[in-house]
């Protein structure tokens, strides 16, 4: 029975893959394909023919493929041998290209760690996009202070009044507090936040239930290490700790350690409605005090909300020139201007490492490109031979590609060994704690491949392209000769990568140099064995006692009580008031509260006046020093004697101190006055200065007076000078890192340029055999192989030090007080790339100097 | 001219008998058939192809009809040369294996 037969229904996706896998131009193959589907629909109808098919379809493919790839595995066999016999035939060339590479390849991976660290900040929180800063724009005399700083109040008001705002929390350092549980007694900072905390940021919990940890007003929760601190394998909730000797409080809940990649750190936290019981909050809304932060609701846009926020403090404070601002949490890490008392990782940072591992992949990449380059006289023939035997350009590009790609991922294993041995100086370097963890994230995992692939194939292009272009004739006839083009392209990548070396050692030479100037300015007082001791939680109110026991003793030479330490002053304000003000000049001043014997104890040199006297009785309430800037503001030759009404206090300059430096060496010295702290309040620090001689003793002794005076509290000192180390960190950071990208840089061109080197003296041994016989000497053959790269290393120079001049010009702009670039440091890069390039190649030429002449010439 | 491959031999052999109809699907399934192993269309493609290029093939567009959705067969024939290769495999085969019965071979060694 005939019947007539419809079209076979084929899915269009299988049609285009037939039409695809199968190469099939005519559908030939197609119609084969369609008369097998008619004969399972006409054996088991429409429905199970489309199951079947697919399934006949399927098993096609790789019966397809079995054949081919057999071929292409041949060929790929033979590449890969010849790569690797290529490899150990030139061990140097080989050697010097995988070093290079892998070192190149470990720098790059290193910062790409780094970088993904960095970028990864505070993205673990479930409302990450949804979280704010609460900010202030304070405008003082035409001059605008951003501060992330807020009213107490500010939270819940915020939240009662913006309904897009739908949690808010304050966020206040309490600064170091005597935590105690039986016989275990350590300092520990804490902060204070109102329970929506843990609603808005996702720190995740072990113990207790992070929705109602922070209720109660005498709860806690605690980081697994201080359970780990204080109740060892003991179940810590419910348990109760004594705070400053004074009140009591019971962990409701215990979370996971705040990762190192959190902008807020922390490991214990008291709820905000302590601090409203035991009165330490201020209910003005004139005040910036703590942090605020805010969540605002799905949807709600930033613009807008940050446009209605902008006059909420005007409207609450008659005549303040606050103006609120939000700021993406997850972006304060990276984007955070001026910083927050911490160690910033600047989002300039990662911009110009990520330049410099490309910059240090690239040198890698130049290298390898470079030397395929000068072997390609070598390997052209090959490519002649295998044009001959059949080889289509197509198959020399895979060749060279494939080579390169091999190349580099023997790289990257060595890269890999070599990230994983050097990762803890790493860590040191960056202050950071990574670890080869990281390669758990497929993202990295990505990154590393992508790199390799990378890396391989923008090695392999140059040899790839230009060695597949060769004419065979030409090639086997020996016409082809390495020069001209070819020659004048490896000459291009010398010079790029002595650049941006030299680049990188000016870079460096210039952060050292500003370093040094910083650390050995004349700051204004004498900071050596000045000691200071923090007064942590309640040992405030013990200080006259322990400066009236202390100052008997002959070894301590001065005692004094200050708010702040001197090296870091960052209280101040607006509104202060002199005879002779302008009606609209608005000054901020920096201030601080201090004992008398201030001036005497840090060595302040007073310019005029006289320091704080107790024969005086109204220094107490009345007296200011300021230093030379708060003169220069107030315009008068003489200011001692002047009115001066500053800090809620209305008094009489008497003494003006010479500028000293109370901020890092970032800021211009800004005017500063102080005076004798109010009896309500107590000093943060208590300074010491002691003798010179025999410091440890002096030292025991300031440790069994404080035992005497403050018993049960922990004596814990540091030196003044100790410190500044710290104020430089991210600079010394900085400079180091410089530092070991440029000794790298220079590494990997230096093996670059032997590798060079050792090529043209190979191009030259005829040549130089026959000079040798004509009577050339030795040093004479060494000139003439390094006279070459000596220019080069020259113009490397020049074209580089316009860019270092620019670039490092603008590093310095950040510091007020900066040094100068200097030509020295530009002459003596330069004299150091001339002789690490002269020792690299002469290395090599020496060698081809002394060679002797008749091996050279014995085919001839 | 070189030796055959066994799956070279194979499809010269089902092409010649299938004479006039030498193509994808016939060869297929008469490979199927001979071999008792599944052959599918994609494991005939690639030694086809490759026995055309090295000349021991021709083909040429044929019919087309319904069933194959209006495209037409690609109809393989024997080149002259690959006669030639043919009986040179066969008679080399029958020497081989001229005083060897698969009898004796079931046998195996006597011991």
């Amino acid at each position: 029975m005939i019947h007539k037969i419809k079209e076979p229904q084929l899915s269009r996706f299988s049609k285009w893959l037939i039409k695809r896998i199968f190469k099939d131009k005519g559908e030939e193959k197609l119609g084969d394909f369609m008369e097998i589907y008619s004969t399972l629909a006409e054996e088991k109808g429409q429905h199970h023919a489309r199951l079947r098919f697919w399934w006949y379809l399927i098993r096609s493919i790789p019966a397809y493929f079995k054949d081919s790839l057999y071929m292409g595995g041949t060929m790929f066999k033979n590449y890969c041998k010849l790569t690797f016999r290529i490899i150990s035939r030139n061990k140097i060339h080989s050697f010097i290209n995988i070093a290079g590479l892998a070192i190149g390849m470990a720098c790059c991976l290193f910062i790409l760690i780094w970088v993904q660290d960095e970028l990864s900040y505070d993205k673990f929180h479930e409302n990450a996009p949804y979280l704010y800063r609460v900010e202030e724009n304070l405008n003082v005399s035409g001059r605008v202070y951003h501060v992330a700083f807020t009213p107490y109040p500010l939270a819940p008001a915020l939240k009662a009044d913006f309904p897009e705002i739908i949690e808010a929390t304050q966020y206040v350092e309490l600064g170091q507090g005597l935590i105690r549980y039986g016989e275990k007694a350590f300092y520990e900072p804490g902060i204070a936040v109102a329970p929506a905390f843990f609603r808005m940021f996702t720190f995740p919990f072990v113990k207790g239930d992070s929705r109602t940890a922070l209720d109660d007003p005498f709860s806690m929760v605690i980081s697994e290490e201080i359970a780990q601190k204080y109740f060892g394998a003991e179940d810590p909730i419910g348990k109760v700790f004594s705070v400053n000797k004074e009140y009591d409080m019971k962990v409701t809940g215990v979370m996971k350690n705040v990762p190192n990649n959190s902008y807020l750190q922390f490991d214990m936290v008291l709820p905000y409605a302590l601090l409203e019981k035991l009165g330490a909050v201020n209910d003005s809304m004139g005040l910036n005090s703590i942090l605020t932060f805010v969540q605002l609701q799905k949807g709600a846009s930033f613009q807008q909300v940050n446009e209605k926020i902008r006059g909420f403090i005007k409207k609450h404070v008659q005549g303040s020139g606050i103006e609120l601002e939000l700021a993406p949490y997850s972006r304060i890490h990276l984007h955070e201007y001026f910083g927050y008392g911490r160690d910033m990782g600047q989002i300039k940072y990662v911009y110009i490492f990520s330049l410099i591992a490309f910059f240090v992949l690239f040198i890698a990449c130049t290298n390898f490109m470079n030397l395929s380059t000068a072997r390609s006289a070598n390997r052209a023939r090959e490519v002649g031979v295998r044009k001959v035997v059949g080889a289509l350009r197509s198959h020399i590009i895979r060749q060279f590609y494939g080579e390169s790609v091999i190349y580099a991922f023997i790289a990257l294993a060595f890269a890999v060994m070599l990230v994983a041995l050097l990762m803890s100086p790493f860590n040191n370097l960056s202050g950071k704690e990574l670890s080869l963890d990281i390669l758990g994230n497929w993202q990295i995992i990505l990154g590393f491949l992508g790199v390799t692939l990378f890396t391989g194939l923008v090695a392999g292009s140059y040899p790839a392209l230009f060695l597949s272009s060769f004419q065979p004739v030409r090639v086997i006839k020996g016409i082809l000769k390495p020069g001209g083009r070819s020659s004048l392209f490896r000459r291009i990548l010398v010079v790029v990568q002595f650049a941006l070396s030299i680049f990188l050692i000016i870079g460096t030479v210039v952060v050292y140099k500003q370093l040094y100037y910083m650390k050995n300015r004349d700051i204004g007082y004498e900071k050596e064995h000045l000691v200071y001791i923090q007064m942590k939680a309640e040992t405030g109110k013990f200080y006259i006692a322990l400066k009236n026991a202390l100052v008997r003793d002959s070894r301590i030479l001065g005692v004094t009580g200050s708010f702040y330490l001197p090296s870091n002053i960052f209280g101040s304000s607006g509104g202060a008031d002199w005879d002779g003000k302008y009606p609209n000049q608005r000054a901020l001043i920096s201030r601080c509260a201090v004992d008398y014997d201030f001036i005497e104890t840090l060595g302040i040199e007073l310019t005029e006046g006289r320091g704080f006297s107790r024969e005086y009785g109204t220094d107490q309430t009345e007296a200011f020093i300021v230093n030379e800037e708060v003169a220069k503001l107030m315009r008068k030759k003489s200011v001692v004697g002047e009115r001066f009404s500053f800090a809620g206090r209305d008094g009489k300059i008497i003494g003006v101190m010479k500028n000293f430096h109370f901020e890092s060496f970032r800021n211009k010295i800004e005017p500063l006055a102080v005076y004798i702290l109010p009896p309500a309040k107590r000093f943060n620090y208590t300074l010491i200065r002691i003798a010179s001689k025999n410091i440890s003793a002096s030292l025991d002794f300031v440790k069994e007076t404080w035992q005497k005076v403050v018993p049960d509290f922990p004596f814990e000192y540091r030196f003044l000078d100790d410190d500044f180390e710290y104020y430089y960190r991210s600079e010394e950071r900085m400079g180091d890192l410089l530092k070991y990208f440029s000794i790298l840089a220079v590494l990997i061109a230096c093996l670059g340029l032997f590798g060079l080197a050792s090529f043209a003296a190979e191009q030259r041994t005829k040549e130089i055999g026959i000079r040798k016989v004509l009577g050339a000497s030795a040093p004479q053959i060494t000139l003439l192989l390094c006279r070459e790269f000596f220019v080069l290393v020259l113009l490397a120079n020049i074209i580089s030090w316009p860019v270092a001049y620019f670039v490092m010009r603008n590093w310095l702009q950040d510091f007020a007080y900066r040094t100068n670039l200097g030509v020295f440091t530009f002459v003596m890069t330069m004299v150091l790339a001339l002789v690490i390039g002269l020792l690299t190649v002469s290395f090599r030429a020496v060698k081809a100097a002394v060679a002797n002449p008749v091996d050279a010439l014995k085919y001839e | 001219m070189g030796m055959l491959s066994r799956t070279d031999e194979m499809i010269l052999l089902a092409v010649w008998q299938l004479e006039d109809n030498a193509y994808g699907v016939t060869i297929a399934e008469m490979l199927t058939q001979t071999s008792g192993k599944k052959w599918v269309l994609g494991a005939v493609y690639v030694p086809l192809e490759r026995l055309e290029k090295k000349g021991y093939l021709s083909s040429c567009l044929g019919k087309s009809t319904n069933r194959r959705g209006g495209r037409s067969k690609r109809l393989y024939k024997l080149a002259k040369g690959s006669l030639d290769v043919l009986i040179k495999t066969k008679s080399l085969e029958q020497s081989l294996w001229a005083n060897i019965t698969i009898s004796s071979l079931e046998k195996g060694y006597d011991t």
